[in-house]
């Protein structure tokens, strides 16, 4: 890659960091791994910043390498898995102040990997159904299978209707 | 008016000092490229070689026939290279014979390594470690197998244990770390996924010598498709017995 195009390159990242690592950790919940998962996805943008910088919607093409390397990642054998003395605790399923305690980001951590994919580009980037299908790689009918799945989930667990706006119904 | 990404925003707070270091990934990814254009010169000088090798055998009277005349030039192969192509000979054949009829094609890209094998089931060198790796098909579905050999950074070699699943915690470990005889240590994996089909059967072993041989083998091809095959086309025990297959461990510091 050219100094020129490597400066570009820098520049878009360092712009779009805040960002990338905002989704990330939306996906994985923990910002050590989330921070990991951006690594990759700029990494994988380097390789192909001749093709991106000439996409349509280059941010798009971003979020759809980071999407993706998340799904890979949560199939990868050896991902990073680390030791822990004990496992941490996770919010407890029943109870009666349950549904109080369950925060919005609680609500996605305990979606399945695909439906929390779905529900962040569906309600977090506001993408419509289409859009979603083309990021992940799948059928609009497997979007709204996923989104409606997981808000029913959410909704379960919750005890009540998640908040998210839907512009467009699923 | 608050959006949905106002809302999350909200709710996650400020990040922490992120440890991204882009500069670091830049360098990172210029020595990645003039690895991979190097091995593609080597490749591209290798077949030459070959394809000229194979011309002069099937000149009329071929090699054997002629008389006097320079001997054939050999490919000088360094240490490591000549080692890949034994573990990749090896390997090769211990899986022809324990999946016999099965097809094994180019595996999915590997996004940790610095150079993607693109051949099945062929060793390229990733400096420290051998990878090879394959997509497997047969009449049940189509599967992926992953085999290192050398001193890649797994857990094993890290932790010295199985560890746990990072977050969100979604998959069901059966693992256990065992000393052998002769110094070795052996991982024993058996992953699954909570909430889809997914499988995989690890086997690792770490010599004294500190190379180590991990096997893994899993029922889905590429890492993005959904799961194509039931199980593994490998047995847990199968995988394991791979690993440590004595052909299959690399002397090589």
């Amino acid at each position: 890659m050219r100094r020129s195009d490597e400066n570009e390159y820098r520049d878009f990242v360092v712009a779009r960091m805040d960002r990338l690592r905002r989704t990330a950790y939306l996906l994985c919940h923990d910002w050590h791994t989330a921070d990991d998962l951006v690594a990759v996805t700029i990494g994988k943008l380097y390789r192909n910043w001749s093709q991106a910088r000439g996409a349509d919607h280059i941010d798009a093409y971003v979020r759809t390498i980071l999407l993706r390397s998340w799904l890979d990642e949560r199939r990868r054998p050896w991902r990073r898995e680390h030791a822990v003395d004990e496992v941490p605790d996770r919010p407890a399923d029943e109870g009666p102040d349950a549904a109080e305690r369950m925060t919005l980001l609680e609500l996605l951590a305990n979606l399945t990997p695909r439906r929390r994919a779905a529900v962040v580009l569906r309600f977090y980037y506001d993408l419509s159904v289409d859009e979603t299908a083309k990021t992940l790689g799948c059928s609009p009918g497997t979007v709204k299978s996923l989104t409606s799945r997981a808000l029913e989930a959410m909704r379960t667990r919750a005890g009540t209707p998640p908040v998210f706006r839907t512009g467009e119904a699923t | 008016m608050t959006t949905n990404q106002d809302l999350v925003d909200g709710e996650m707070g400020t990040p922490p000092p992120s440890t991204v270091d882009v500069d670091a990934i830049i360098v990172r990814q210029r020595r990645a490229g003039r690895l991979r254009r190097a091995g593609l010169a080597a490749s591209v000088g290798a077949m030459t070689l070959a394809v000229a090798l194979v011309l002069i055998a099937l000149r009329p009277g071929g090699p054997s026939g002629q008389v006097g005349g320079p001997p054939s030039p050999t490919p000088s192969l360094s240490p490591r290279e000549q080692e890949a192509a034994r573990l990749t000979a090896t390997l090769q054949q211990l899986l022809t014979q324990a999946l016999p009829g099965a097809e094994f094609l180019a595996p999915g890209p590997d996004d940790f390594a610095k150079t993607s094998p693109t051949e099945p089931l062929v060793f390229v060198d990733e400096g420290d470690y051998f990878l090879a790796a394959a997509q497997i098909r047969d009449a049940d579905g189509i599967g992926a197998i992953r085999v290192t050999v050398g001193k890649e950074d797994t857990l094993l070699r890290r932790e010295g244990d199985c560890g746990s699943d990072p977050p969100p915690q979604d998959m069901t470990i059966v693992c256990e770390v065992a000393p052998l005889a002769d110094g070795s240590k052996l991982m024993t994996r058996n992953n699954s996924s909570k909430y889809t089909d997914y499988i995989f059967f690890g086997g690792e072993i770490l010599r004294p010598d500190g190379n180590a041989v991990a096997v893994v083998i899993r029922n889905n091809g590429d890492p993005n498709s959904e799961v194509y095959r039931a199980t593994p086309h490998l047995t847990l025990d199968q995988t394991v017995a791979l690993a440590q297959s004595p052909e299959l461990a690399t002397t090589l510091p």
